[in-house]
């Protein structure tokens, strides 16, 4: 039954059956080999207008160990230009749903599909995913050397003087960057600015933000709204992660409150 | 900006990371050197001089363990960069081949063991008091040199991955990369001893073969299973 559905999604679409154990690691491995380096869909410019990104959860359970469900029949529709706000208090599930959302866990029950131009996608094709806990930076490399990396994992061909305005935008630019010092040197909070910034050039029509605004000063604050404002006004759909959204309350189109 | 990642480019843009990453923190790269350093020079003097016949086989033998011991420290620490700050699971979220991966990974702990491999050879060379010239044979030690980096890098880049996440990875990864390492290791010495004894023709009895086979049978079975360790 499997490998029926496998071939269809090939043909036709690619959708998600979490019921199905093991489906999706077969997918990813006939779909590397198939689709690799044919692709073109995942991103666009800058100054295009991203659109069409749909999210659909059913029916999504999850569970750590077997007597206790963390995540529990969650239902959630959204789509681009919406900035959706996931909350609920410690220990319910926020990083996990967001973590499954981006493919990194897969949920036990329930069905989750992307779609994006009415094209139904695989997590990674479509999302960028900030972690809570964790930035994705090397600290033994240069803060320009981390941004070029991961847009290039993506096909992306960035160059300097956009590096140079997003980390502008960011407050990065000047004496640190034209120095050359290492993200070791940086504090808590320019890291985080870094990290957003590579979800800034990813250029991606899903932002997946766990916890954004940690570490994070009044300006930067002020410039992770921005930031959002403009991914909204493209069309690009957000989902953020936070326990004090501050400002960022205001954007908020869409909330959805795990109760465990 | 262009789109489109290819599996190509992907490993170029890999492989990039991990050289700049490489020589960004030397001390990975000198650890295993000065570990291969020492440990020669201590079995140098401490065994003192042996007849001619025992000394070529004494000094073959040394050569080997100490290699495979220095880059075993080397291959251990392969996927330390990917556990920093949440680098290997962002990866995971990223549409990337798994194969592009390995093939970066492989290309680059291949070349890096090289900067131990040679001072190795010089070392146990210096040490050995054989004489003649120390590039005598070069081609030929050369070729088992590869051949034996190649497999040891295979499986210790595989190996490293599926301990990447143990909490006894210290542990682990020597239990499991020393018994897979013994084939390639036997057949590598059997090998040089051809060369030392100028019977490079003799290596057709079987010992080149051997070492080919698991060259071929890691390499294959490292780029097959490592989407499952990654993925995991």
């Amino acid at each position: 039954m499997t490998l029926k559905i496998d071939l269809t999604f090939q043909v036709r679409y690619y959708s998600i059956d979490f019921e199905q154990t093991g489906f999706l690691s077969i997918y990813t491995q006939i779909g590397t080999l198939v689709d690799h380096g044919k692709r073109s869909h995942s991103m666009r410019p800058h100054d295009n207008v991203l659109g069409g990104a749909v999210l659909e959860v059913t029916n999504l359970s999850f569970g750590y160990s077997l007597g206790r469900q963390i995540l529990v029949n969650i239902n959630l529709s959204c789509q681009g230009g919406e900035v959706v706000h996931i909350k609920g208090s410690n220990g319910r599930g926020k990083s996990t749903f967001i973590k499954i959302l981006a493919g990194l866990i897969r949920p036990q029950v329930g069905t989750l599909s992307w779609t994006d131009d009415q094209k139904v996608m695989m997590p990674f094709e479509t999302c960028e995913y900030l972690a809570a806990e964790h930035n994705g930076l090397n600290d033994e490399l240069t803060a320009m050397d981390n941004l070029r990396f991961w847009p290039s994992l993506k096909g992306a061909q960035v160059t300097d003087p956009l590096v140079l305005k997003v980390l502008e935008r960011w407050g990065l630019s000047g004496k640190l960057i034209q120095s050359n010092l290492t993200i070791a040197r940086f504090s808590t909070g320019m890291k985080r600015r870094l990290a957003l910034a590579r979800v800034c050039l990813s250029n991606s029509r899903i932002w997946l933000l766990d916890e954004p605004t940690y570490g994070l000063d009044t300006q930067g604050l002020s410039a992770l709204k921005d930031m959002i404002q403009d991914h909204k006004g493209k069309g690009g759909l957000t989902l953020v992660v936070s326990h004090e959204p501050g400002e960022l309350s205001k954007l908020f189109t869409n909330t959805v409150e795990l109760a465990g | 900006m262009r789109e489109g990642a290819s599996t190509f480019s992907q490993f170029k843009t890999i492989f990039r990371f991990l050289i700049l990453s490489e020589l960004a923190n030397k001390e990975r790269m000198l650890a295993p050197v000065m570990f291969s350093g020492i440990t020669l020079i201590l079995l140098s003097f401490g065994v003192g001089d042996l007849p001619k016949d025992i000394n070529l086989d004494f000094y073959n033998t040394k050569l080997f363990v100490t290699l495979i011991l220095a880059l075993s420290l080397f291959f251990s620490r392969v996927f330390d960069l990917d556990r920093k700050d949440g680098i290997h699971d962002l990866m995971k979220t990223y549409n990337l081949n798994p194969f592009s991966w390995f093939a970066a990974k492989f290309a680059l702990v291949f070349l890096v063991s090289w900067s131990t491999c040679i001072p190795t050879f010089v070392f146990a060379k210096l040490f050995s008091g054989i004489s003649g010239d120390i590039f005598s044979n070069f081609w030929q030690t050369l070729t088992i040199l590869s051949a034996t980096l190649a497999g040891l890098t295979a499986m210790g880049v595989l190996l490293s991955a599926i301990v990447m996440n143990a909490d006894s990875r210290a542990l682990l990864f020597p239990v499991l990369f020393f018994p897979l390492s013994v084939p390639v290791l036997l057949a590598a010495l059997h090998c040089n001893d051809h060369i030392l004894q100028g019977r490079w023709k003799g290596l057709s009895d079987g010992w080149l073969q051997i070492l080919l086979i698991f060259d071929v049978t890691y390499v294959i079975l490292g780029a097959i299973l490592f989407s499952e360790t990654v993925e995991a």
